[in-house]
């Protein structure tokens, strides 16, 4: 650890830690089972418009082509498009990591920006209408995705009464059944799936940044700031945050964003404790004293020399993290306290038990994705332990 | 040498005065035990003298309520509000026991009188309160239940009531006018919270014990509801809720005061709480009516989740369960059910409409609701006939304005406004609407799009999936609905606010209703019920004139002119009278659906239980 004081090697040393973790990790069967869960999850939602959609992706009329689907496209589409194919150019010429930190964080904010400003989709959805045309012989041709439902397609033209068993409807082509007001569970499930993704993220986010902040200075400024801190971490850890959800919810909007923010605001004391022990012990190490000998800022020192040195338990704790986030918005959907008609697989699997009988593909379908969710991440966790902990290393 | 006061002895003396303290509040207790006991002595030895007097009774007129078969005569003695259920009584099975348990879907926050609002303890009062008169449930003809008869003056202004001799509420004590005068008086006392019943009885200026059996109500003006008004009002009984016109506080918080004079009673008319989780009514032991009831005990679960209410009643622990419309379907073909259950399908008058108000002014500002054709428009919108065939499975029917279409008050020749598109469209163009930036959403004259939330009950299911199936027909219009879920005190706030664009709600209705609080103009007032400040000086002229007429044939055409205006202006749009789908369990006999809906819950009780069928023996 000495050897970390003198200046260059910190950085490479960092990296090379990185890519042994990542090897480490990855050499465990369920880590790859988990990380290629999330990945599938992943791509089902940055393509989710082209998976599932009522709206067609092309279409020829009188000759003219056409692509409502792109017209339909929303800002949020747009920005996972713009971010997944710069994740994906930035994989594939191997970036660093800060390369990586720069162009995903660059990308988000010019693409939320742009798509905002320019990608106005219309307002109002009439699903049925490309059916009707199509009935009524307006197309040359036309061209639907492969699942040619939108999440909030109920299909009024067909006048199904919904939760109908998979391919059962008279259309039967709804391979994971019909939900309670005759949406197909399948697009809705896809469309879910970035819900859930992105509230754990968020949500997780949200948490570690202020964890890492106040934990921070906790660790390594002690003392009162410590004392004051800590007593702010026990209140924070006192309020329930089912209930607090509950009583947002009943009070205001029933808004995701909202929903991300109240998790993450009430989740980040447990990261807080976490770096603040790191930082408690790091703080007496040589390298901390030289930085602070050579008159290095306070942001310096803490996050550039600290964190990279205590952020192995942090990252175990926030991917378990991820995983309470989603079950807490699968609670509240389940409930009926969550969004009102976007999907959610909490929502769905509520629908289970609905019109006393069991149906049984709400409860299987949207009740797997979240198990097989939550324990991605978990196993995810679990390698990233076992790659971070000396311990377990030398045994 | 002096001892030193030391820390030792410092818990010493705190032990033995703590020793000291729990040795009195000990023997405070076994003194109340002591009070206690002899309390319920008194009520034993109460009971058995009353057992003894009924007996005497019995044997005295010989017969009396014996399986023995009666003559004519004695059938003559039967006052005619007991005549159903004394012909039930005269079935070759019936025998008098067993409990009848039904379940709530939320609990209850107060069972006391005036003060609670839900229909649950309406429900449980009904069994409780008894009131003057009461309506035969296929004739809807006023017959005297705590009154023998009544006459009324020329005017139609003072009614006099002659009350039976030997009344008496569930403890013993004699029901006298004195009651009738004390129970308006008490209604009427500003300090008791009950504005809504003040509103009602407000016609009425005073109400006086002529003598023991005799009282008088005399009325401020002519009203057409006045005979229901007066014989309705439900008896408290003087000793019993006078002391609390000293702390009406006390009064206004309870949550259980209920004593009455009806077939059951409370066993304690002061202990009940909500979080005992049930309401247990014994019968009344010492009730006046020529017929006894039929159950012991009633009872009733709070069993919030839908679910778990069905699994009860699947396993046969209660003995009703309402159904939703998609259930019913799958319930009736269910066949371990069927051997078990019977099952009713009817629409009671009580049941009322469902609606959605436009409100026409926010913050002082008339909204776009204020425009008759825009609300026009959007009834033409709302295709009831699809949205009762998909949501509803066929269990309903399409509304046309508050009045029941089984009443006279109904004009048959008004008939629901089909679902129709052009027509709508044509008529927000005429309205100023256009898509003007092409984007599919109306915009008015100053370019604002046509959005719109609408608010509704979030623990509702079928209503939200009314609202969901509303959105998808207004966006074929080019109108933005947003459905606004809300928690139900949020929701009684923004009524109370007016702070709302539109809402759907349910009115509950009986079979000649009074539409003066929902859209008379004066109601607009703070805390009224017309919270969508609709107002029309030609109705209300209509309908000032309609309650003013006591001669029927008159008023109905009155009625029937005001229906024709609503039909115009659709300050509600109305959607639909769903259909009760009951299933009740096969022990119960006498069943039967009335005008007033199905028998089960009335009272004097008609349903038993025949012996060999009897679950709960003791």
């Amino acid at each position: 650890m000495s050897r970390a004081a003198s200046s260059p090697p910190p950085p490479r040393r960092g990296q090379s830690y990185m890519a042994q973790v990542t090897r480490q990790v990855l050499t465990q069967w369920g880590a790859r089972l988990g990380l290629a869960w999330i990945g599938l999850l992943g791509i089902l939602a940055v393509f989710a418009p082209f998976l599932a959609s009522s709206h067609p992706l092309l279409l020829s009329q009188d000759g003219q082509m056409d692509s409502p689907l792109l017209r339909y496209l929303s800002p949020a589409d747009v920005t996972l498009l713009a971010l997944f194919f710069t994740a994906l150019i930035l994989a594939l010429a191997r970036a660093s990591f800060r390369a990586w930190l720069g162009g995903v964080g660059s990308m988000l904010i010019l693409a939320g920006v742009l798509s905002t400003a320019l990608v106005q989709p219309p307002a109002l959805a009439i699903y049925e209408q490309y059916r009707q045309q199509e009935a009524a012989g307006d197309y040359d041709w036309v061209l639907y995705a492969p699942i040619p439902y939108s999440p909030k397609d109920y299909q009024r033209d067909r006048g199904e009464t919904g939760l109908q068993p998979p391919l059962a409807s008279p259309q039967a082509n709804h391979w994971f059944g019909t939900g309670e007001n005759g949406a197909d569970v399948l697009a809705r499930m896809i469309h879910a799936s970035r819900i859930a993704l992105g509230i754990g993220f968020v949500a997780t986010s949200i948490a570690l940044l202020l964890g890492i902040l106040i934990g921070g200075l906790m660790g390594y400024l002690s003392g009162v700031v410590d004392i004051i801190g800590m007593r702010l971490v026990e209140i924070f850890e006192a309020v329930p945050t089912l209930f607090l959800l509950l009583t947002f919810v009943a009070f205001f909007e029933r808004s995701l964003y909202l929903l991300m923010v109240i998790i993450g605001l009430t989740s980040w004391s447990g990261y807080a404790r976490y770096v603040r022990a790191e930082f408690l012990r790091l703080r007496q190490q040589d390298f901390v004293q030289a930085a602070l000998a050579c008159g290095l800022p306070l942001r310096s020192i803490l996050f550039r020399h600290m964190l990279p040195n205590g952020i192995g338990p942090i990252l175990v704790a926030a991917s378990f993290g991820v995983a309470s986030a989603i079950l807490a918005e699968a609670v509240l959907s389940f409930l009926g306290l969550g969004l009102v008609d976007d999907p959610s697989w909490g929502q769905m699997l509520n629908q289970a038990v609905k019109s006393s009988t069991f149906n049984w593909w709400m409860a299987a379908f949207p009740g797997g994705a979240i198990f097989f969710t939550v324990f991605a991440y978990n196993l995810i966790g679990e390698a990233l332990r076992d790659a971070i902990d000396p311990y377990l290393k030398k045994s | 040498m002096a001892r030193r006061f030391t820390v030792k002895d410092f818990f010493l003396i705190l032990f033995l005065s703590l020793l000291a303290l729990l040795i009195l509040l000990t023997m405070y207790m076994v003194d109340r035990q002591w009070l206690k006991l002899a309390e319920m002595e008194q009520t034993l030895t109460e009971q058995a003298r009353d057992l003894r007097g009924l007996r005497d009774l019995l044997r005295g007129t010989g017969g009396g309520l014996t399986l023995a078969p009666m003559g004519n005569q004695d059938t003559a003695i039967i006052p005619p509000a007991f005549q159903r259920a004394y012909a039930a009584t005269q079935q070759p099975d019936y025998h008098p026991g067993d409990w009848f348990v039904q379940a709530f879907g939320a609990g209850l926050t107060t069972l006391t009188p005036l003060v609670s609002t839900d229909a649950y303890a309406a429900e449980v009062q009904g069994y409780i309160l008894e009131s003057l008169l009461t309506r035969h449930p296929e004739t809807l003809d006023w017959q005297g239940l705590l009154a023998r008869d009544w006459e009324v003056s020329e005017d139609g202004l003072v009614f006099r009531f002659h009350l039976r001799e030997g009344l008496t509420f569930s403890d013993g004590e004699p029901l006298t006018a004195e009651d009738v005068a004390f129970s308006f008086a008490f209604i009427m006392n500003p300090a008791i919270a009950a504005p809504r019943e003040r509103a009602y009885y407000e016609k009425i200026e005073r109400v006086t014990a002529l003598g023991p059996y005799q009282v008088e109500f005399k009325f401020k003006e002519p009203y057409f509801n006045s005979l229901a008004l007066a014989g309705g009002l439900a008896i408290l009984a003087e000793h019993f809720y006078e002391p609390y016109l000293e702390k009406p506080e006390k009064f206004n918080q309870s949550k259980g005061l209920l004593l009455g004079s009806g077939p059951y009673r409370l066993p304690d008319p002061k202990g009940w709480t909500p979080d005992q989780g049930l309401v247990e009514l014994e019968r009344n032991p010492r009730y006046w009516g020529p017929v006894q009831p039929s159950f012991d005990k009633l009872l009733w679960k709070v069993i919030a989740n839908d679910s778990a209410r069905l699994t009860t009643f699947r396993n046969g622990d209660i003995d009703i369960y309402s159904a939703r419309p998609l259930e019913y379907q799958k319930l009736r073909e269910d066949q371990a059910l069927a051997a078990r259950t019977q099952h009713f399908e009817y629409r009671s008058p009580a049941a009322g409409y469902s609606y959605i108000a436009w409100n026409q002014e926010r913050n002082g500002k008339p909204t776009r609701f204020a425009d008759r054709r825009v609300r026009q428009a959007m009834t033409f919108l709302t295709d009831r006939a699809s949205m009762i065939e998909q949501i509803m499975l066929g269990h309903g029917e399409a509304a046309v304005s508050p009045f029941n279409p089984d009443s006279p008050q109904h004009d048959s020749t008004l008939t629901p406004r089909p679902f129709d598109l052009a027509k709508a469209k044509t008529l927000l163009a005429q309205a100023g609407y256009a898509d003007r930036d092409g984007d599919g959403v109306l915009e008015d004259a100053n370019h604002q799009p046509f959005r719109f939330e609408l608010v509704f009950f979030q623990d509702a299911d079928d209503t939200r999936r009314q609202v969901l199936f509303l959105k998808d027909l207004y966006a074929r219009a080019g109108i933005l609905l947003e459905p606004k879920p809300t928690e139900w005190s949020v929701m009684l706030d923004q009524i109370s606010k007016k702070n709302f664009d539109a809402i759907t709600l349910g009115w509950t209705s009986g079979v000649e209703i009074d539409i003066y609080q929902m859209f008379h103009s004066s109601q607009t007032v703070a805390g009224g019920d017309n919270f969508i400040a609709y107002q029309n000086p030609e109705l209300d002229e209509l309908i000032e004139k309609a309650r003013a007429t006591v001669d029927e044939t008159e008023r109905m055409p009155l009625w029937r002119a005001c229906e024709r205006i609503l039909y115009e202006d659709q300050p509600y749009t109305f959607l639909m009278r769903r259909k009760s789908l009951v299933f009740v369990d096969q022990r119960m006999h006498n069943l039967g659906i009335t005008r007033l809906g199905l028998n089960l819950g009335m009272t004097p009780v008609e349903a038993y239980v025949p012996e060999s069928k009897q679950k709960y023996t003791y």
